[in-house]
């Protein structure tokens, strides 16, 4: 299974990891190494059995809807890299112009 | 733009839409869920995403997921499983949504819309649970997004549907049939105005005929029946117009800008729709046992379509009177508290979606804002059942009642709205008119029938429209054949 660098880039981008131009090769070598190995598992007869999502074999416990007033927003906001009047300030995002 | 001329043009449509669910706290943090709180102090440690913390799965949004699914006549799944939806944007601080993809909560079910008449049934792909992002504000900071989480972690209820519905006006008859369910079943307030019900729209155009569909855009965000309609028929009109001119439908999503009337493409990437899902590590599958949903499913409150027959025949009201009053659950109460202590229910549906809805609308507001309570109402049906309040003075009441802070009884007292109903004071208001209109009165007497009116007026002039008609004719035909 072969991966082309633009598969790559694009992996990158939605990862938001920067990977360096002199890094590409041996990380393709590497993909593809794993991608054969799900080539190989992809190969074993799985129509009869049941996706699993997770290994633990229990069921979650639930909450009961009751909340918490007494959040403090100053002591999580100290964690923030920039904050003004209550708000996280983050790099300018727009996504639409309107 | 008002109708889309379809011109051998068919539109498919199918609604994604997302309810906020009526919790108390989030779905998987005890944060409180409140409308309008300053930003960031309903944000705990698991809405902003802090490293280490682990979601815990809130058993109430379970229970009104079912409510749903019980009402819509769906599969529920004895095994739901969560699962990590990836994408990165500031208002979801950990990089990815708790959502649903396999194995949703509510499976394939069917709602009931009604259509110029004609009854027409959508089916529903499915309906999951998944959390709300945060509120980013650009506008705020120069050179900032300024983030408010306060509503990170809300719960809602996705609800898709099959491209079932064929033109704007089935899609708004869709939405408001999903928004009278969710209401009558209290799982949310389906409040548009507050984000507590958004809808997105998957639109597509085909020739009539044709069983294959087209290409589809997905207009997002529409916060109102009206935008609905409009964003629509606008989405049809501008995907004709490209076809007819030679073009293609480029699968994408568009916002739609109700100020504009116009959608217009999101400036996204290409690979911005690749959300990488898989099963969310953090919270192992959840068991819905049958017991559980046959609880819920015979607790299930009285739904609209019962009840809109449950008051035609108790109450004797028309059909589209009882559809009407049935549109919000806290209507149908409203009606039905009035229904309950008048002689004639018919009179009070007439008040009710007559009068007290135009009252509504002039000041743009909901019957649970009503500055009328449904006792005003019963007061106010009952005098105009013992006929001391004329219709045109029920019709000032209601105005005065909305503006001034009065009781019926005060206005009625203030504005002299009290019907006359003495016999002697409405013989001595005849007199009088009789004696100030000799002529009229010698032409009567000659035949002219017509002149009855004439006096009618009078009297009721003179009284300023507070003598009761009824006895005014009574009396009036009594005098006049002396």
């Amino acid at each position: 299974m072969k991966i082309s660098e633009e598969t790559l880039n694009n992996i990158s981008t939605l990862s938001k990891i920067k990977i360096d131009d002199d890094m590409k090769p041996k990380l393709i070598e590497d993909l593809e190494e794993i991608l054969s190995m799900v080539h190989k598992m992809n190969k074993i007869d799985t129509d009869k059995i049941a996706p699993m999502s997770h290994p633990i074999d229990d069921a979650q416990n639930l909450r009961e809807d009751i909340s918490d007033k007494t959040i403090d927003r100053d002591a999580f906001q100290k964690y923030a890299p920039k904050t003004d009047n209550g708000f996280y300030l983050t790099p300018k995002v727009i996504e639409q112009n309107d | 733009m008002s109708e889309v001329d379809n011109s051998g043009w068919e539109s498919v449509i199918g609604l994604e839409i997302h309810v906020q669910l009526a919790t108390e706290s989030k779905i998987f943090s005890n944060a409180p869920t409140a409308f309008g709180r300053p930003q960031n102090t309903q944000a705990s440690l698991v809405d902003i995403g802090l490293p280490g913390v682990l979601p815990v799965l809130n058993k109430k949004t379970i229970e009104m997921a079912i409510k749903f699914g019980c009402a819509i006549d769906a599969d529920i799944s004895s095994r739901a499983i969560f699962a990590r939806k990836n994408y990165f944007y500031p208002d979801l601080p950990k990089g990815y949504q708790i959502s649903q993809l396999d194995d949703p909560i509510v499976g394939s079910g069917k709602i009931e819309i009604e259509i110029n008449d004609q009854k027409k049934l959508i089916g529903i792909t499915r309906a999951h649970l998944e959390e709300d992002a945060g509120k980013s504000l650009h506008d705020k900071y120069d050179n900032f997004s300024a983030i408010d989480l306060n509503r990170a972690g809300t719960p809602l209820l996705e609800i898709v549907s099959e491209p079932d519905l064929r033109s704007a006006k089935e899609s708004v008859a869709y939405l408001k049939k999903v928004h009278s369910l969710i209401t009558f079943l209290e799982i949310s307030d389906g409040d548009m105005s507050q984000g507590s019900m958004r809808c997105d729209a998957n639109v597509s155009i085909r020739k009539f005929g044709e069983s294959k569909y087209g290409n589809r855009t997905e207009i997002k965000n529409i916060n109102s029946f009206k935008f609905v309609e409009k964003a629509i028929n606008h989405e049809i009109q501008r995907q004709i117009d490209v076809v007819e001119d030679g073009g293609r439908i480029e699968q994408e999503t568009r916002l739609y800008n109700s100020s504009k009337n116009e959608t217009r493409p999101m400036r996204s990437k290409e690979h911005a729709n690749d959300y990488r899902y898989f099963p969310e590590p953090d919270l192992i599958p959840l068991n819905i046992s049958k017991e559980q949903i046959l609880e819920i499913r015979n607790n299930l409150p009285e739904l609209p379509e019962e009840k809109k027959l449950r008051f035609v025949n108790e109450y004797k009201i028309s059909e589209y009177e009882s559809k009407n009053l049935n549109s919000s659950k806290e209507l149908s109460i409203f009606f039905e508290n009035i229904a309950k202590e008048v002689s004639y229910p018919k009179n009070a549906a007439k008040w009710v979606l007559g009068d007290l809805t135009a009252m509504l609308n002039r000041y743009n507001t909901e019957i649970k804002n009503s500055k009328i309570s449904y006792r005003d109402m019963i007061n106010l049906l009952n005098k105009i059942d013992d006929e001391s309040l004329s219709g045109p003075g029920a019709k000032k009441v209601i105005e005065l009642l909305w503006e001034s802070d009065k009781s019926v009884d005060e206005i009625i007292i203030s504005e002299g709205l009290d019907q006359v109903q003495d016999e002697g004071d409405i013989e001595k208001l005849i007199d009088t008119i009789i004696e100030e209109n000799p002529k009229q009165y010698e032409q009567f007497n000659n035949g002219k029938d017509k002149l009855f009116g004439f006096f009618v007026g009078q009297v009721m002039k003179a009284s300023k429209g507070s003598a009761n008609p009824k006895k005014v004719n009574e009396v009036l035909k009594k005098k006049l054949s002396q």
